[in-house]
């Protein structure tokens, strides 16, 4: 009977497996307003009438968020920092025990303010880089001197040893500084990820659309991208993401959902405890029970499914309202990840727009 | 005969941390790491809260599992130590 040292991080992975069945809520993004400093033109935030939590409201859910299990907590926006109470917040979910994630434009970072973030130790503060030239990230944000002000809230920040992540939207405005963005990121001793996802709005408009990548543009993307692949081999039982099972999201005004694409609203913070929405809300009750591959409309038939990383049930329903559908910027992604896998052979057509196709023919 | 350990061990505020049906998470943002404890371990760090000194975890340790006092704080006090060169835990 010895108690053993502390575990290297590998069985962190098997933690994560039992917390999904056991449904143990242990990350929540929550949204905290979605009141915003700039208008990037891929915003899927629909800020509502209604007023956003109060203080008093925000401290009693990170008490529920405790006590029913939450241990990674990332506070987002619109933009977080917006929030006056910002640091109240943060400051009691760090004593509660939560691991802070913190999701900025890093726009508002001033050095005080970079005190008092890394005062919070955040596990890791994500910062969005859309442009290597001040013109694109001016454009892009629909702002003035962005790109200056962001590089230097993310070397404020540095400069406490806060580890800052940057996300890489790629979009056909800024696809051809997508290295010049990388290297900005390796100057700044930061680890950068490329995403292709433009998300349509909380209320399914598809406010962004014309500036997501073409198929042609992903595969010039994918084939500048040096990160390994391996094609997928999905099974009918397998899960096709892990939505609900342990994490949610929550919107300013108190709504809890599934997570930040699928907007089916799990119960209201301000009528219901967030235990009760937790276990008895009907949509989480299905997304845990039904959530398969192999009841996907039209994805198991697909001869693009090895290659297919990027369906999501949200984009799904925001775009035609089936949950269990394909969606076309997980097949364009999937068209265009053959193509850099297998380059000299045809392209398959995806299932899902083949049959989409034909019942809006018949 | 060995000294009763009075210090305290108290979890450094730095990390944060949940403990799971007996299995202590503990996410380290100065390592970029999470850790997780056996039930034993897990159990330490449950009373590592800056009340409990080392000789009344070992205590503890004795009266929840089979164990004799020497073994528990022999047990205890290198676990924390060994909490304390990872910088997982302070003296309080």
């Amino acid at each position: 009977m010895h108690p053993a040292p502390p575990s290297p991080p590998d069985p962190y992975d098997a933690l994560l497996g039992r917390l999904r069945r056991e449904h143990v809520p242990f990350t929540v993004l929550w949204e905290l307003t979605h009141a915003c400093n700039l208008r990037c033109v891929m915003c899927y935030n629909v800020p509502q009438p209604e007023p956003e939590l109060t203080t008093a409201e925000r401290l009693d859910v990170l008490e529920q968020l405790a006590a029913a299990g939450t241990l990674r907590l990332t506070l987002t926006g619109g933009e977080p920092l917006m929030r006056r109470d910002f640091f109240a917040i943060a400051t009691r979910a760090r004593k509660l025990g939560c691991a802070l994630d913190l999701k900025t434009n890093a726009t508002l970072i001033t050095p005080a303010i970079a005190d008092r973030i890394a005062a919070l130790d955040p596990v890791q503060v994500d910062v969005s880089l859309l442009g290597a030239t001040p013109a694109t990230s001016d454009a892009i944000m629909d702002g003035r001197n962005t790109l200056p002000v962001i590089l230097q809230g993310v070397r404020l920040l540095r400069e406490r040893r806060v580890r800052v992540k940057l996300n890489t939207l790629l979009l056909d405005w800024n696809l051809a500084e997508r290295q010049a963005m990388f290297d900005m990121a390796r100057d700044l001793g930061v680890y950068c990820e490329q995403t292709f996802k433009v998300s349509p709005s909380d209320v399914g408009a598809d406010i962004a659309s014309t500036r997501q990548l073409s198929m042609d543009q992903m595969i010039e993307a994918l084939m500048a991208d040096p990160t390994s692949f391996t094609p997928l081999s999905p099974t009918t039982d397998r899960r096709t993401c892990q939505v609900g099972l342990a994490s949610c999201l929550i919107s300013p005004y108190g709504i809890v959902y599934p997570c930040i694409e699928l907007r089916i609203p799990a119960g209201d913070l301000r009528r219901q405890r967030f235990s009760e929405i937790w276990a008895a809300a009907a949509i989480f009750r299905e997304l845990r029970s039904r959530h398969l591959f192999g009841n996907l409309t039209d994805c198991p038939a697909c001869p693009l499914s090895a290659y297919c990383e990027g369906r999501c049930a949200g984009l799904a329903w925001k775009e035609h309202g089936d949950l269990y559908g394909g969606h076309t910027l997980a097949c364009r992604h999937a068209q265009a990840r053959f193509a850099q896998q297998r380059p000299h052979e045809p392209i398959p057509n995806p299932v899902f727009q083949m049959r989409r196709r034909d019942r809006s023919s018949a | 005969m060995t000294q009763p350990d009075l210090r305290k061990p108290v979890h450094n505020p730095h990390t944060a941390s949940r403990v799971f049906s007996g299995e202590a998470v503990i996410v380290s943002p100065a390592e970029n790491m999470v850790r997780l404890l056996n039930p034993v371990g897990s159990r330490i760090w449950e009373l590592a809260d800056g009340a409990h000194t080392v000789e009344e975890i070992a205590a503890v340790l004795t009266e929840e599992y089979a164990i004799e006092l020497p073994m528990a704080r022999e047990s205890a006090a290198q676990f924390l130590h060994d909490l304390a060169g990872k910088e997982l835990i302070a003296w309080a």
